[in-house]
């Protein structure tokens, strides 16, 4: 029955992969060979699976060792930010689901792969840039495969023959997809009514706060900026007076250009190209000026974020040296990631201070600590430079000509829309502005311990006005004493109640005498006590016999020996569920004349 | 059940926490939407199933055969209806087969719809290895939702009594007994043949009667065919006597001495049941156990119903047995004592039965072959010399592994 079912199974764990790994292709720059890889090792696999071959199973640990040796290594060399360990994690667990997919049918290393699929598809929205056509059929396949090998897995489980299985007249196939695609829209409609609010309060490892991009894409933008202002500064030289002031300008960009330039200079080339911008009568037209300007200012703003990624790249390599300081490295890395997201110079400041107080309290070498200290310098005065640029900018005093303040104010100044944590601020706001809830641990924590104080309160109320509508119809039922017939039938009706309540269903089929033995067989109850009650119960509802009020203390009597040796016979949790079922249906238990 | 589905449960949560965590870290819309969708899933089937189990009412009736010998197979028929005004879906039928072996005594079955309305037949069977009285369910119906994540128990209180009597062989051939004469008396009998039968009376002839047997002065008499009818005069007793001894069980599992003399004494009692043999059964199994003697298969399914149960338990000797019951042994019948070889001291007590016409067969299990490996034309040789020097006939001889049907065709 498991052979009928394994090559479905290793089918849909298959396409799980494909799935995933359609998410994850742009963290994996061998897609191809790792799809090529994956097909082999299914294939070799299925080739050799009724040979449980022990030198497989041997290459295939090994494998996983040196794989998880691998991403301990690289975790260990890493900027230990998030980013960078995430990325390590899903290439170490690419590499295991190919080692894994050797062995696939060993049916424990097929259920590795599936499980090890979930991590790998958790992971995909830190490496996808844009979600598309692609990214969503993978997204809602994965999910299928998912719901499709649970309902196989089902199968398997109870050996259901797959020749049974008709999915043409399958109910129960028909409501798994409605619940797919009701749950699907009720997420929906959860996601849009309540929004997550981001709190980020720290973790493992430094955070990853994504506000200038990657440095790739720093560069990128930077050479980009370079480029544009290096033309508009040679169109912007020749309409100049002087040839004088031509070279003054070309000599500033040279000097701003430059990749090794120290802040200084950088601030020196800046100002001498902000004085010939704003230097009146230039004859530049309406525009030029404005758009030179935004260049400038963007283009500086890069150069300093761009030498602040340089300069923690540097640090992270300096303590490369030292791969086992792992804490002196998680710390560090996430001041200086502090230090590059800092808002003003009193943070800046303090930062650099727990930075310069981390490094000298860290078991680094002399000569380690005095580079990452001028490091630190370094990347202290970069922010401070990038803080008093982004300030000066936002007074605008640093250009004289309206226009050009305007375009700035316009265009340049508010904060990155990424910027944190003014953006976390503005978040909820901006994106569902109709809805005020948004989700927050501390939130879900509240609502669930504020429902479970309603619940702490009101079952105790709940269980009293029970117990009371229950001693209610006790007094009734006792009431009924000056009438032993009607008593007596009373009382049996009320035992037949519990004993349903207790599990014994009184079929309709059986006389009540029968029903006793079978009772009294069933919790083996020698001393016919419930037969006796019956045989009493028989005779106050179908003889002509004048019944006495010994009858109702014998009865009585019975009816409560009876309950006492049936609830002996049961565990007390039971008996606590049983009687609370009682509490509900208002039956009385043990019941006692006056 | 809950076993297999906790590891489920456990994942599912961590998955769920791990996407509401990072959702609550990292602004990423996936996040929350991949929780949100999970929420809603479990939420869906949890009510699902609510649903299913508050609204769906079933009647289940069990049906087996109340008797099976060991390693036969139980065939077990369940009947299911669906008296609720929903139909059912994903139900899982369990049925607690206490007889079956470890993980088959739990036997379950999928019943993917039950509509309302009529039976639902479900057939399933199990091995039962080992002899004994069972006591057959209770069963118990799950609940799954869709995905079969999770589920409902709801128990029905529905059982069965089933006695797996202990598996016997076919005994060809067994020592001669003793001929007795019936207990009771006042019929007058007349030899006719010579042979073993009694003419009893006279009747009409019926179709398919022999013409050899009718009675031709009563046909002239009477004019008409009428017949002889004769009564067997033959009768034969005998008495089967063991002591399942605590201290002397010897070996594993099915491979132990009381495991062999509860088969021997089966099949010795089945085979003198069929050949409609009065028998009496004496033992002790922790509880002095007395049949008296009877004949037919009712009298061979009490001697069955008790092997069945019977435990090596006995604290006390096949002598102080024998001592006690020994006056009780009627002349004129078979004495079969089937014991291990460590009791035969106890032999000699019993040769003086003789003088009462009462013969002796023992069936002896040489004890020291369940305990070591043994090399088995040896130990035979030796243990029939040494019988053969205290005693002047040569008894049974059972070892372990012995094919125990070729051993009667020897006798």
């Amino acid at each position: 029955m498991k052979d009928e079912y394994f090559l479905t199974d290793l089918i849909l764990t298959f396409f799980l992969l494909v799935s995933v790994t359609l998410l994850l292709k742009e963290a994996i720059s061998i897609y191809w060979l790792y799809l090529v890889f994956i097909i082999c090792g299914f294939w070799f696999s299925y080739l050799f699976k009724d040979k449980q071959n022990e030198l497989i199973k041997l290459f295939v640990t090994a494998a996983t060792f040196v794989v998880l040796a691998w991403m301990a290594y690289s975790i260990l060399n890493s900027s230990f930010l998030y980013k960078d360990v995430i990325l390590i994690c899903i290439k170490g667990a690419l590499f295991l689901e190919i080692i894994l997919s050797f062995n696939v049918c060993w049916i424990k290393y097929l259920a590795y792969m599936q499980a090890l699929s979930i991590p790998l598809f958790m992971c995909f929205p830190v490496v996808i840039k844009n979600y598309n056509a692609v990214s969503i059929i993978a997204i809602l396949g994965y999910f299928i495969c998912w719901i499709v090998t649970l309902k196989v897995k089902f199968y398997e489980f109870f050996n259901k023959p797959k020749t049974e299985i008709n999915f043409k007249h399958n109910y129960s196939t028909v409501l798994l997809a409605a619940i797919f695609i009701i749950s699907l829209c009720v997420s929906g409609v959860l996601f849009f009514k309540l929004p997550f609010r981001k709190v980020i309060k720290g973790g493992i490892f430094p955070q990853y706060v994504d506000m200038e991009g990657t440095r790739e894409n720093i560069e990128k933008e930077y050479y980009d900026l370079q480029e544009k202002l290096q033309k508009k500064i040679s169109e912007l030289s020749s309409k100049l007076g002087s040839a004088e002031d031509g070279y003054s300008v070309l000599g500033s960009i040279s000097s701003l250009i430059k990749e090794s330039s120290a802040i200084k200079e950088t601030e020196k080339a800046q100002q001498g190209l902000i004085s010939h911008l704003n230097t009146p009568g230039l004859g530049l037209e309406k525009g030029e000026g404005e758009e030179t300007a935004i260049i400038l200012k963007n283009f500086v703003d890069k150069k300093a974020a761009l030498n602040l990624k340089r300069t923690i790249d540097d640090m992270m390599n300096a303590l490369k040296e030292n791969p086992f300081n792992i804490k002196a490295r998680i710390t560090i890395g996430a001041l200086a990631n502090k230090i590059q997201n800092s808002n003003s110079p009193q943070q800046l400041s303090e930062y650099e201070k727990q930075l310069k107080e981390a490094i000298d309290n860290s078991s680094l070498d002399t000569s380690v600590k005095k580079e990452l200290k001028e490091l630190a310098r370094q990347l202290k005065e970069w922010k401070g430079f990038q803080l008093q640029q982004r300030k000066m900018y936002s007074e605008g005093k640093i250009f004289e000509k309206e226009e050009i303040k305007e375009a700035l104010v316009e265009q340049i100044l508010p904060p990155p829309a990424k910027e944190y944590p003014q953006a976390l601020e503005k978040y909820p706001q901006t994106k569902s502005p109709s809805f005020n809830l948004a989700v927050t641990l501390d939130l879900l924590i509240k609502i669930a311990l504020k429902w479970v104080l309603i619940l702490i309160l009101c079952i105790p109320i709940l269980f009293l006005v029970l117990y009371f509508l229950t001693e209610k119809q006790k007094n009734k039922l006792i009431s009924l004493c000056k009438n032993p017939r009607e008593f007596i039938i009373n009382l049996y009706g009320n035992l037949r109640g519990v004993l349903i309540i207790f599990g014994s269903r009184y079929s309709g089929i059986l006389a009540p005498l029968s029903y006793a033995e079978w009772v009294e067989h069933r919790y083996s109850i020698k001393n016919n006590l419930f037969l006796q009650f019956t045989a009493k119960f028989e005779e106050a509802k179908y003889s002509q016999h004048i019944l006495k009020s010994e009858d109702v203390s014998l009865v009585l009597n019975d009816y409560n020996d009876f309950l006492k040796i049936l609830f002996s016979n049961q565990k007390k949790f039971y008996l606590v569920l049983r009687y609370c079922l009682t509490l509900l249906h208002r039956k009385p238990l043990s019941i006692h004349k006056g | 059940m809950l076993k297999e589905h906790l590891k489920k449960w456990v994942f599912l949560l961590v998955i769920m926490l791990s996407a509401l965590i990072i959702g609550l870290k990292v602004y990423a819309g996936f996040y929350h939407l991949f929780f949100w969708f999970l929420v809603s899933i479990v939420v869906m089937n949890l009510v699902w199933i609510a649903i299913q189990y508050f609204s769906t009412r079933l009647h289940l009736v069990r049906t087996i055969i109340n008797r099976v010998q060991e390693d036969e197979t139980l065939e077990v028929e369940t009947l299911i209806r669906n008296d609720g005004l929903l139909p059912a879906f994903n139900l899982v039928l369990e049925d607690n087969l206490s007889c079956a072996k470890g993980q088959e005594k739990k036997k379950s079955l999928l019943i993917e719809y039950l509509g309302a309305g009529p039976f639902l037949k479900k057939r399933y069977n199990c091995a039962c290895p080992v002899r004994g009285r069972y006591k057959i369910g209770p069963l118990a119906v799950y609940f799954f939702d869709p995905l079969g994540l999770f589920f409902l128990k709801r128990r029905y209180q529905v059982y069965s009594e089933l006695y797996v009597y202990p598996r016997t062989f076919s005994i060809k051939k067994f020592p001669d007994l003793i001929k007795g004469v019936p207990p009771w008396f006042g019929l007058e009998t007349s030899r006719v043949s010579g042979d073993e039968d009694e003419f009893f009376g006279i009747r009409e002839y019926k179709e398919g009667d022999p013409i050899k047997k009718i009675h031709w002065i009563s046909t002239a008499r009477k004019n008409q065919l009428i017949v002889k009818q004769f009564q067997r005069q033959t009768f034969f007793r005998a008495t089967i006597v063991f002591n399942l001894e605590k201290d002397k069980n010897f070996g594993e599992g099915k491979e132990r001495i009381a495991e062999y003399i509860i088969k021997i004494a089966a099949s010795v009692a089945k085979y003198l049941i069929e050949k409609d043999i009065s028998l009496e059964l004496i033992a002790n199994t922790g509880e002095m156990v007395h049949i008296p003697f009877n004949r037919g298969p009712e009298h061979l399914g009490d001697i069955f119903k008790f092997l069945a149960l019977a435990q090596a338990e006995s604290r006390v000797s096949l002598g102080e047995i024998f001592e006690e019951y020994s006056r009780g042994i009627p002349n004129d019948t078979t004495l079969i004592v089937i014991m291990p070889d460590t009791d035969w001291r106890y032999l000699p007590m019993m040769l003086p039965l003789e003088k009462r016409n009462i013969s002796l067969v023992p069936l002896i299990l040489i004890s020291s072959t369940f305990l070591y490996p043994f090399q088995k034309q040896e130990v035979l040789k030796y243990t029939k010399i040494k019988l053969s020097k205290l005693f002047n006939f040569t008894p049974i001889l059972f070892s372990r592994g012995d094919n125990l049907e070729e051993i009667f065709l020897k006798c």
